[in-house]
């Protein structure tokens, strides 16, 4: 018997039960094995449901599990087989049918024919990917320093070194190979792949083959990388390289045992948006990591990657592809693993009878208080820390917790049940950790290593926490129940209102309320430590951790467009005593807005920033004006790149769906039309130009002529943009000043006068 | 597409479900406004079940309704019963926890859940094949009105087949023909 230290980096199932990748301390890649049954569960609906009383024709009668029991006998994979009781999250401990599979790689063929000849059956922790179900027993997860004790490749015992709740855990030294196509494959055909290694960076032309893939093979066997990190790798560069050793195959592959996983592209709707994911290509013994296809990459990189997988327990290559709904969903089932509560494979739990007073009482989000429109100087913006998961949380809201129907006869909240459920659970230690990082990041210093992957670990944290509210109430979440979906909102609906009274009480004027921020001034209170009583004040009255997102110099709040009586909330600039500019719900913010337009509200902002407070704004204006006049002679006299003017607009439905067709969809008919289909949820790139259709798709081939660009209607883009920012320092409502707003950017009629008297109109001193 | 058979609604008017019978009321795009006017009906006059299985239940507008007949809506609102459920193995759950009670029962949008492509075809079938007989029982002692909108694609056109041939009534809603378009000059 020998002990091995190390990282644990990957755990699949292989043809002799687990294959595990370990990284040894001396630097060695071992694979070992291991024997490791898995168990799911059968349960008769009738008694899950509590309905085998009730004259009902409820099918899934235990006669249906006897009969399960003789097929499943008479199948050819070895089973172990046994009445036991397992506890239901809902239902409490129920009979159930235990279904021990000896091999996991046999599960998921299994259970796909005892499912289709069983279908009334209720099943429970029949699809859990394998690394849960080894974390849950063993108390590791991916990336976890560990102790393995092995007799020749077979692992006898695994134990975890360290928690994924350490604030700064060892990383292995991991190999690295990046490779990625000379151009974006979705604009033109590629040359060649660069290759970077160690501090090795070169370019392979694609022809010869032979050539390419010698190279590319010599690498994977000298150098053996841990992980290939791609550019387009899922959707373009490994397919291709698959396609191109079709005859002579590449070692993509560390374990020559397994065959590389490839997963179909797909199209889904999720919190109001059509989502697109590219098809994907998973590799056995190495990851392989696609910067395009990984979800937040962009976000929190490598480093919150190799975090969300310690904290979720899945694959690090999984991790990076699916979205944090899917995370914490797999921390959840990782908690009931641990507490031996079933993991239903399809949630079936419907919401219970509410009569209508009761459904528009509880059917409601987060408070909302109008802004006060216009210019403000010296508002603190205070904001509950995660307000929902620490609702969750700190009130043991859980779907299983949760009493429907009874409510605290003072507050009117909805009561729970005193146990720890099994989100709440969930969710503590990883609202903690991200308090930590958060309670560090305001201490290092700017230079520190650290501080990267802090940020990393909290961004990470953040879309974890975010999604876990939404999560409840979403109709696919294994362990959601929209009662306690609404719990979180009713709950914080009051702790918002608490607050306001709160500041209220201390005589703050409380400007805007927002879900879980407010904005809040008090005459001669401009600094941080000003706000703090009010802050202690609040914790006591709600609970709940608060902070100071900072004290603006001077924040605008804007009306309508439509009508500039009417607030609209959330749609704001400002300028923080740092320096530091917040916008949210003006065109910057936008995805689609083209860069040019982006750039030049983000310099109109930056030169507003240097007034020092709210009375001094307006005297920035003539240089705010004379940018906007630039910026539009820029525009048509030709000096914008077009690249620049480019609109990116998701597709939310199939081409043939649109009624009406938008710019978005006649560009990518163009793009169809050549062969290049887009599906819903892919992003189109294209430009305005004039005449029929109106655009013209970025990724079409062929040289664009720039004299077709619609000039016209990217000035009215940026006129628009402008008037965003022009909106709170005028004294009459918009829509009566557009068309002399538009005369004076009109960068022929500018003289020094006009530009006097245009900011005296704005600052209605005329 | 549309079922051959059945009553065209050609007016914002939908009769109040007769007793111990399942009426099917079919509305492309799920126009609910002759079902929340049903709904108000049904819920002046005593308790009603809505089981909702498309996030469609127009609680405001039905709350407008009833309050532009009584003084004091308060006990309607007590006696208006609904649950919601949001994939076709909740609804048929919903269903099977319904009990049989003698008052009139609403279904909105029964098949919504059953057109996702997500769920297999035969998987689905099974499941509407279960809420069907869960309709059919509450339809021993009660008045039922399910509402149903037809699929985007034609893939699933035979779920509405299934509903509508298990119908004692049938109204669709006709849609008004397009007003004749003045053709652009230039």
């Amino acid at each position: 018997m020998a002990e091995l230290t190390g990282w644990l980096l990957d755990v699949y199932a292989g043809e002799q039960g687990l294959t595990i990748w370990l990284l040894t301390d001396n630097g060695e890649r071992r694979c070992l094995s291991q024997t490791f049954p898995v168990t799911f569960f059968a349960a008769s609906q009738a008694v899950r449901q509590g309905l085998d009383k009730l004259d009902l024709p409820a099918h899934g009668s235990t006669s249906d599990l006897r009969a399960a029991w003789r097929w499943l006998s008479s199948q050819s994979e070895p089973l172990r087989l046994a009445r036991a009781e397992r506890r239901d999250l809902f239902a409490g401990p129920i009979p159930v049918l235990s279904i021990e599979v000896q091999q996991p790689a046999h599960l998921p063929g299994l259970f796909r024919r005892f499912s289709a000849a069983f279908p009334n059956l209720t099943f429970y922790d029949a699809d859990l990917p394998i690394s849960l179900r080894y974390g849950a027993v063993f108390g590791v997860f991916p990336l976890c320093r560990c102790c393995v004790e092995v007799q020749g490749n077979q692992v006898k015992t695994i134990l975890a070194l360290d928690s994924p709740w350490d604030l700064d855990p060892e990383y292995p030294p991991l190999r690295l190979l990046a490779l990625e196509p000379d151009c974006n494959p979705s604009h033109a055909v590629p040359k060649g792949i660069i290759f970077s290694y160690k501090d090795i960076r070169y370019r392979m032309p694609l022809e010869p083959v032979r050539a390419l893939l010698a190279n590319l093979k010599s690498i994977l066997r000298t150098y053996d990388p841990d992980m290939l990190l791609t550019s387009w790798g899922d959707t373009w560069l490994l397919p291709k390289l698959l396609e191109l050793s079709q005859a002579n195959p590449l070692p993509l592959n560390r374990d020559p045992s397994a065959l590389i996983t490839r997963k179909e592209q797909r199209t889904y709707y999720a919190y109001g948006q059509v989502i697109y994911r590219g098809a994907q290509v998973h590799l056995a013994g190495r990851w392989h990591i696609d910067k395009y296809n990984a979800v937040m990459y962009h976000d929190y990189g490598l480093d919150g990657i190799f975090e969300l997988a310690r904290v979720t327990g899945l694959p690090v290559q999984t991790v990076a592809r699916v979205s944090p709904g899917t995370g914490i969903s797999s921390m959840q089932i990782m908690t009931a693993l641990r507490q031996g509560v079933l993991v239903p494979w399809r949630k079936q739990q419907a919401e219970a009878p509410k009569n209508l007073f009761e459904l528009v009482r509880a059917d409601m989000g987060g408070l909302v208080y109008q802004p006060t429109i216009g210019l403000h100087s010296n508002v603190a913006e205070v904001d509950f820390v995660s307000m929902y998961p620490s609702i969750m949380s700190h009130f043991n809201i859980s779907p299983e917790t949760i009493l429907p129907g009874e409510n605290d006869p003072q507050t009117g909240l909805p009561l729970t049940r005193p146990e720890r459920g099994l989100v709440p659970t969930t969710l503590q230690p990883l609202l903690q950790k991200r308090i930590a990082i958060k309670s560090q990041l305001l201490c290092l210093p700017k230079w520190d290593p650290r501080r990267k992957r802090y940020q990393a670990t909290a961004s990470a944290y953040k879309w974890l926490l975010v999604t876990c509210f939404g999560y409840l109430g979403y109709k696919n979440a294994r362990f959601g129940r929209i009662e306690s979906h609404e719990a979180v909102t009713a709950y914080g609906r009051e702790t918002l209102l608490r607050a306001k009274e709160a500041a209220e009480d201390l005589g703050f004027e409380v400007l805007h309320l927002y879900v879980d921020g407010m904005w809040i001034k008090k005459p001669a209170f401009a600094t941080p430590a000003d706000f703090q009583p009010l802050l202690n004040e609040i914790l006591t009255r709600t609970g709940l951790p608060i902070a100071l997102d900072g004290v603006y110099r001077w924040v605008a709040f804007l009306p309508s467009r439509l009508d500039a009586r009417i607030p609209v909330a959330n749609r704001y600039f400002g300028v923080f005593q740092s320096g530091e500019i917040k916008v949210r719900g003006i065109e910057l913010r936008r995805r689609d807005t083209p860069d040019f337009i982006r750039e030049t509200q983000q310099q109109m902002l930056n030169i507003l920033a240097k007034a020092p407070d709210a009375e001094h704004v307006p005297n920035l204006l003539p240089e705010v004006q004379a940018l906007v006049h630039r910026r539009l002679a820029d525009l048509k006299r030709g000096r914008v790149p077009p690249e620049k003017l480019i609109v990116r607009q998701t597709l939310s439905r199939e081409l043939d769906a649109y009624r009406s067709p938008s710019p978005a969809a006649l560009a990518a008919r163009q793009l169809a039309d050549r062969a290049a289909p887009l599906r819903p949820g892919q992003v189109v790139r294209f430009l305005y130009t004039l005449g029929k259709p109106g655009v013209r798709a970025w990724d079409l081939p062929g040289e664009m002529d720039c004299r077709t660009i619609d000039v016209a209607r990217y000035s009215t883009l940026l006129e628009r943009a402008a008037e965003t920012i022009f909106q709170p320092f005028m004294s009459e409502p918009v829509e009566t000043k557009l068309p002399l707003l538009s005369g004076l950017y009109m960068p022929n009629k500018t003289s020094l006068l006009q530009e006097q008297a245009a900011v005296n109109w704005i600052s209605g001193t005329a | 597409m549309w079922p051959c058979w059945g009553y065209a609604v050609s007016m914002d008017i939908l009769p109040l479900p007769p007793p111990r019978s399942l009426t099917v009321f079919c509305a492309p795009g799920g126009s609910l406004e002759p079902v929340a006017q049903v709904m108000a009906e049904l819920a002046l006059r005593g308790p009603l079940t809505v089981l909702d299985g498309g996030n469609r239940f127009p609680a405001y507008h039905l709350i407008r309704l009833i309050s532009g007949r009584i003084f004091d809506p308060s006990s309607v609102l007590q006696h208006t019963f609904i649950r919601r459920a949001f994939t076709c193995h909740q609804v048929l759950a919903m269903l099977e926890g319904t009990l049989t009670l003698p008052q009139p029962c609403i279904l909105l949008d029964l098949l919504a859940t059953f057109y996702d492509e997500q769920v297999p075809v035969q998987e689905v079938r099974r499941l509407l094949d279960g809420a069907l007989r869960q309709v059919e029982r509450l339809c021993q002692v009660s008045p039922v009105l399910v509402t149903a909108t037809p699929p985007h694609t034609t893939g699933r056109a035979f779920l509405l087949e299934q509903l509508c041939a298990r119908a004692d009534q049938l109204f669709a809603l006709e849609l008004p023909a397009s007003p004749p378009l003045q053709p652009a000059l230039f």
